[in-house]
């Protein structure tokens, strides 16, 4: 059932009618009964009163077939006999005085009041009831008199009193030769009870089961669904999402019901949506948690103030206090001893967005390499701060040392030996120590070059080894560039005759600028470049390798072009590699370089603020060129 | 022999290349004396005259660089020439910080090369 308000308007409207109905049938009803019960009044009266009234001399008035009977009380014993013999009755009778129009009293005191003030000029000697308006007639004054004619007949106005059934009566003179009497109330005792009961029953009914009907309509229809609204309500505030209302009816309740299932529903979803993202986040941040958490790597994380506001475990051990939740910032800089004054770095670089990198500091008896890092909010990218790595790098160190050592003793322990044979071979070729046989001589000769090689691998490997170190450094100085080409030339014609390859070199007509480099280590680069192409020139004896060298206002120019087998084009991107080696080269230098030589003369040359590249075709020879700015 | 040979000190640890370059030197003509570390080659030095030392860096005890600031601390201005295997930039640029005359890289350099290095020196 829907809810409309009309319909209960229109029910208590009904209501309202129908109780009105039954209270102006009933005092229809009562009207109907007034006469029966007049007939009755009389006869009792009269029956009970008439000697009583007879005998007084005093004005009563009372019914006696179909009349009102008026007499006369004089003494208060008449009174009081009058009053006793009426009180079976329970009336109250006025009585007045005809004479002197006094009033002589009445045991009602409403009758009193209402009497005092009027005046009685005459009694009615019969009345004739008027069934119409309660109207008696009084047609003969002198029945009510007793020999004083002089009193001027007047109306009475009688009312009927009602008190729980009995009638009262009381009259009133109002009109000369009329009374007239009215009747308020009189039932026969049970009929009014009834009608009383009756009446109040309906009042009661309209009272009490309108609201009350109301309240339980109510309670059903609005009060005990809001009420399960609230329960479920309350179970979902709670947490319990998967609670649902039940639909009682299509109403405007069962419609919230609805509405509110649905809404119930939107929130479960919403909610499983939210978990499941509060899941995601809480793995995401458990993942990253536990990777800051456990990596061996230092992590601290600073705010633009560089307060530290993450320190993961390594970081607190770096900084000496493992067992502490975090450190300051203080613990930080005053542990950290390198050539960079951390706070003034990143106090700039937080500020600056920027990243730094430290490649060494000490703290307390290790190495570590900073990274510092700025941190943008992930929302409003804006700088909240820095996060510093500390990688520990003195294992790396140690390797580092370890590594030039190496170096070191491939330097000189391995140059020693080489060096024994080279000096010693050199005195017995030279002939200084004895006669060398031609046999001989080509045995030595061979193991003297076969040293010599081995002391060039020696040196590629050492140079390598300081180009990965960062430590190729060398003293640069002013230097004419053509003499270097020219001495390098001259030292390379005898294995160019023998390789029969024609070897020329251009020389420019005019001296050039000089340049600023390391004159041995050009001169090794040269010799590498050339050596190079008179080894890997044709074979067929029309080797051909061509010097040049120029330049133009900011730069000098060195090449040297071969026409021999080419680089292949799969290995033109790694030739300067360290190891790389043509894969043609092998036929004709089986033996082999170390594959070291052009990334050692990239290096140089680049140290030297110099440039090298080259051209090449497969089978139809290369050209390298040098470049060296003038300054 | 009328003239006076040109004495040259070898302060060399490694005897086995001490010998041929102390050979070739003989064979050119001058006079040799080999100290096998620093120490020996100072205690020769302020013993004996010579006209130029060849100098090894890397010796046991006393090593060339401590041999090269002694005789700068003492003022003798005996021509040195570096034959070491040492070839790291900043070593070069320290020897002839400390006075040297000449550097050379022994495995790198014929023994003729190193005579004809001594002779332009003090001829």
């Amino acid at each position: 059932m829907k809810l409309n308000p009309k319909i209960t308007i229109i029910l208590t409207i009904s209501f309202f009618v129908i109780s009105s109905v039954f209270i102006f049938a009933s005092l229809a009803a009562l009207r109907r009964n007034q006469s029966d019960n007049l007939s009755l009044f009389k006869n009792e009266f009269v029956q009970t009163n008439l000697e009583a009234f007879q005998d007084s001399s005093d004005l009563f008035f009372g019914y006696l077939d179909n009349e009102i009977l008026a007499g006369k009380i004089v003494t208060q014993n008449d009174m009081d006999a009058f009053a006793v013999k009426t009180d079976p009755l329970g009336a109250n009778v006025v009585l007045m005085d005809l004479a002197g129009k006094s009033f002589l009293g009445s045991k009602n005191t409403q009758l009193t009041e209402l009497l005092s003030a009027g005046t009685v000029d005459s009694f009615i000697s019969q009345w004739t009831l008027n069934p119409n308006n309660n109207d008696f007639a009084v047609d003969n004054l002198d029945k009510f008199t007793t020999g004083d004619t002089s009193i001027a007949p007047a109306r009475v106005r009688i009312k009927i009193y009602e008190k729980l059934g009995l009638i009262v009566g009381y009259g009133k003179v109002f009109e000369t030769g009329k009374v007239r009497v009215e009747f308020i109330g009189q039932q026969n005792e049970s009929f009014y009870r009834t009608y009383l009961m009756i009446l109040l029953s309906i009042f009661l009914l309209t009272a009490i089961l309108i609201p009350l009907f109301s309240i339980l309509f109510m309670k059903k229809a609005i009060v005990d669904p809001i009420k399960r609204l609230n329960a479920v309500t309350q179970k979902i505030t709670e947490g319990d999402l998967a609670k649902k209302v039940e639909v009682g009816s299509s109403d405007e309740i069962g419609e919230l019901s609805i509405s509110f299932n649905r809404m119930t529903q939107k929130l479960v979803d919403a909610n499983r949506t939210l978990q499941g993202k509060l899941k995601e986040l809480a793995e995401e941040h458990g993942r990253l948690s536990s990777l800051v958490e456990s990596v061996k790597l230092g992590v601290v994380m600073v705010d633009l103030r560089l307060t530290v506001i993450l320190a993961n475990p390594s970081a607190r051990a770096i900084f000496g206090k493992p067992q502490a939740k975090s450190i300051t910032f203080a613990d930080m800089s005053e542990k950290i001893k390198g050539s960079v004054n951390i706070s003034q770095a990143l106090s700039y670089y937080v500020h600056a967005g920027k990243p730094l990198n430290i490649q060494e500091v000490m703290i307390g008896e290790n190495y570590y390499r900073l990274f510092m890092s700025p941190v943008r909010d992930i929302v409003e990218h804006i700088f909240i701060g820095a996060v510093v790595v500390m990688e520990d790098i003195t294992e790396q160190k140690k390797l580092d040392q370890m590594r030039t050592e190496i170096v070191s003793i491939t330097s000189h322990q391995l140059r020693t030996p080489a060096t024994i044979v080279k000096g010693n071979l050199e005195m017995v070729l030279a002939g200084d120590v004895g006669k060398v046989t031609k046999a001989q001589k080509e045995l030595l000769d061979d193991t003297y070059m076969g040293n010599e090689r081995m002391i060039h691998l020696i040196n590629d490997l050492m140079d390598a080894a300081k180009i990965n170190e960062g430590k190729l450094v060398f003293p640069l100085a002013r230097v004419q560039l053509e003499d270097v080409v020219e001495e390098v030339t001259k030292e390379n014609q005898p294995f160019a005759a023998e390789k029969h390859v024609k070897m020329i070199y251009n020389k420019p007509p005019a001296l050039l600028p000089k340049v600023n480099l390391n004159k041995e280590k050009i001169k090794q680069v040269f010799q590498n470049l050339i050596d190079n192409a008179v080894k890997y020139s044709s074979v067929d004896d029309k080797g051909h390798v061509a010097i040049d060298i120029k330049n133009d206002d900011k730069q000098l120019y060195f090449s040297v072009k071969d026409n021999g087998i080419g680089i292949p084009a799969v290995d033109q991107s790694k030739i300067f590699e360290r190891f790389s080696r043509g894969s043609n080269s092998t036929k004709l230098d089986p033996g082999g370089g170390s594959g070291l030589g052009l990334y050692i003369a990239k290096a140089v040359v680049e140290q030297a603020g110099g440039k090298i590249w080259f051209e090449s075709k497969e089978g139809e020879g290369s050209t390298f060129y040098v470049s060296f700015p003038i300054s | 022999m009328s003239e006076q040979l040109k004495r040259i000190l070898i302060a060399e640890d490694e005897e086995m290349i001490a010998k041929p370059l102390g050979m070739k030197l003989r064979f050119s003509g001058f006079e040799t004396k080999h100290a096998l570390n620093g120490k020996e080659a100072l205690d020769m030095l302020s013993k004996e005259k010579f006209d130029l030392i060849l100098l090894d860096l890397l010796m046991p005890e006393v090593d060339g660089f401590a041999v090269l600031a002694e005789l700068q601390k003492k003022g003798d201005s005996t021509p040195v020439i570096v034959a070491t295997n040492l070839n790291q930039a900043e070593d070069v640029s320290r020897v002839f910080e400390l006075g040297c005359t000449n550097y050379y890289v022994k495995a790198d350099t014929t023994l003729d090369q190193i005579v004809e290095n001594v002779k332009k020196t003090i001829r």
